[in-house]
């Protein structure tokens, strides 16, 4: 399979209070057509930050982004987004914002309707396409926007911590749906999350952030039999080996970056009290 | 469902009970001034029972003097008047004030020049302009549209530059990468984003297109409530004064009504699980 995404030397440095961070280091990383690659690791990691860099939305410090081989400059909407928020607008029923896509890209209204219905029976939110997302649950908000991004067909689909703010049982049915959907379409997915056992039950491959700097620290290729039922397969033996392989690396980084998160608080709260007893100082006169 | 209905029709039914009540009261204590006299040692304490119907009129006088303002067109004739300076004051201020706000919004710069002089403006009384609009407009309608137009426009432009700055960044972050320009941005994301804002500016600025209209013609003028309301008042016709004032009341009742209702129709997306 030939390369769909190719990740060069990406490094990002945020500004924050005038002082540098450095987010992402060094990320070099190809993405194979049709693969579905997850990249877990600590919270505060860059992951995020390394979709947005993908999506476009955000200009990477250093490194360059190949799609098909050929440079990536700014949004490309063969590349889809599926955001850790819903991002759902408010305004728009279930069906108007799955909608959204073909109508920037002036389909027919009959049309647009009719793909929009497939889909929203695929996802199984039948019955709810006149709804409001506030009148949707967190689960079904999650399904509207995934079919929102589906509905385009984009060859690339990132997908940050998509399935976090669910409850533990509807993230397993939505994780089983998300292969459903993708079985077959050949679509390449890059998958971020927090939690391991939803890496490997639905990719190819994982690979392993460390913690701040965020860099591709281990990739694992995962090779479990598809298709794939992502409840059974946590019983499987050869998914306890891997699980207990990856954690080791993984468990590492988050102690890392908990020191790292504990460091910041404490230095925040130094600077806090100094910022607090310079004003004292200043408004007292002494 | 059932029970909630039952529950509502109750309620209006003791609040016109409540109502009658009142009037009922009213009715009880206007007349010759009467007192109840107490004597209690050195001391006379006198507590009225009844008023003067010059200070206070009564509900039977008030109904036979709207009944006899309506009969003679009176009431119709300065009544579209107020209406129609409230209406074109409301629609110029509010339309200014959507614009331009939608345009400082977008510019962040400019905004941040102007901004300490239209704070310097809106915090101007703007009945304190209405001797300059006199000036400008001359004592007929004209000036009370501009009285009701300034009003409106700074509830409507705070509100709709509001709107245009809370706009979630995410949102527009999302529409762009699935291939909005900047142009579609701004409609599907952006504008209908400042809606609710834009709907509180109108709610807001349309009992104040009404305060503006009357006021104006408190001031100067020859027709309209306003207008009406003075000339009672010069005749000393305590009654007069009240049927306009109820004729005020039940204008601003009903707009306050329709502005609620409209709001309930078009905002249902804001209501739902979470609220």
């Amino acid at each position: 399979m030939p390369n769909k995404i190719t990740l060069k030397n990406i490094s990002k440095v945020f500004t924050r209070d005038e002082r540098d961070v450095q987010a992402l280091i060094d990320i070099n990383i190809d993405v194979k057509e049709g693969e579905f690659l997850s990249i877990v690791g600590p919270s505060g990691c860059g992951k995020s930050t390394l979709l947005n860099i993908i999506s476009g939305l955000l200009k990477p410090t250093t490194g360059e982004i190949l799609l098909d081989g050929e440079l990536l400059r700014g949004i490309n909407t063969k590349i889809g987004y599926t955001t850790q928020k819903d991002n759902l607008l408010p305004w728009r029923t279930t069906r108007q914002n799955i909608e959204i896509g073909l109508e920037l890209r002036e389909v027919t209204r009959s049309e647009r309707r009719s793909q929009a219905i497939e889909l929203i029976n695929r996802v199984g939110l039948a019955g709810f396409e006149d709804h409001f997302p506030n009148e949707l649950s967190g689960g079904m908000r999650k399904r509207a926007s995934l079919a929102r991004t589906l509905i385009y067909n984009p060859d690339v689909l990132l997908m940050d911590e998509p399935f976090s703010a669910v409850d533990a049982q509807t993230r397993l049915i939505l994780e089983n749906q998300l292969l459903e959907l993708w079985s077959g379409t050949g679509n390449t997915i890059i998958f971020v999350t927090h939690d391991l056992e939803e890496a490997i039950s639905l990719s190819d491959r994982v690979i392993v952030f460390s913690a701040r700097p965020g860099t591709a620290k281990a990739a694992n290729s995962i090779p479990l039999a598809r298709p794939r039922d992502t409840i059974k397969i946590r019983f499987n033996e050869d998914f306890i080996k891997i699980y207990e392989r990856i954690w080791k690396d993984l468990e590492e980084e988050v102690g890392k970056a908990e020191e790292l998160k504990t460091r910041a608080e404490l230095e925040k709260a130094r600077k806090d009290q100094e910022k607090f007893r310079a004003s004292f100082d200043e408004n007292t006169g002494l | 469902m059932k029970e909630k209905s039952k529950g509502i029709l109750k309620l209006n039914g003791q609040r016109i009970l409540f109502g009658i009540a009142l009037l009922l009261l009213w009715e009880l204590i206007s007349g010759e001034a009467a007192y109840l006299t107490i004597n209690f040692q050195a001391f006379t304490i006198r507590i009225p029972y009844q008023i003067e119907p010059f200070w206070i009129s009564s509900p039977s006088e008030i109904i036979s003097r709207l009944v006899e303002l309506t009969k003679s067109g009176q009431l119709t004739f300065h009544l579209s008047i107020t209406i129609f300076e409230m209406i074109v004051g409301f629609v110029i201020g509010a339309a200014l004030g959507i614009l331009i706000g939608f345009w400082l919004g977008r510019k962040v710069t400019l905004a941040k020049i102007v901004d300490p002089y239209i704070m310097a403006v809106y915090s101007l009384p703007k009945i304190a302009l209405a001797p300059l609009f006199i000036l400008w407009f001359g004592i007929g309608v004209d000036m009370k549209i501009a009285i009701a137009a300034i009003i409106v426009f700074f509830l409507v432009f705070y509100n709709t530059l509001g709107g245009v700055r809370s706009v979630d960044p995410e949102l527009v972050d999302v529409i762009r990468v699935i291939g909005a320009n900047e142009r579609e941005i701004l409609r599907k994301v952006v504008l209908p984003s400042t809606y609710p804002w834009i709907f509180t500016g109108f709610k807001l600025g349309i009992p104040y297109s009404l305060i503006g209209a009357v006021v104006g013609e408190l001031i100067a003028t020859n027709k309209g409530m306003g207008y009406l309301l003075m000339e009672y008042s010069g005749w000393f016709d305590t009654a007069g004064v009240f049927a306009v004032l109820f004729v005020l009341m039940i204008v601003a009742t009903i707009l306050n009504l329709a502005v609620n209702y409209t709001e309930d129709r078009l905002m249902r997306w804001r209501h739902g699980l979470s609220s």
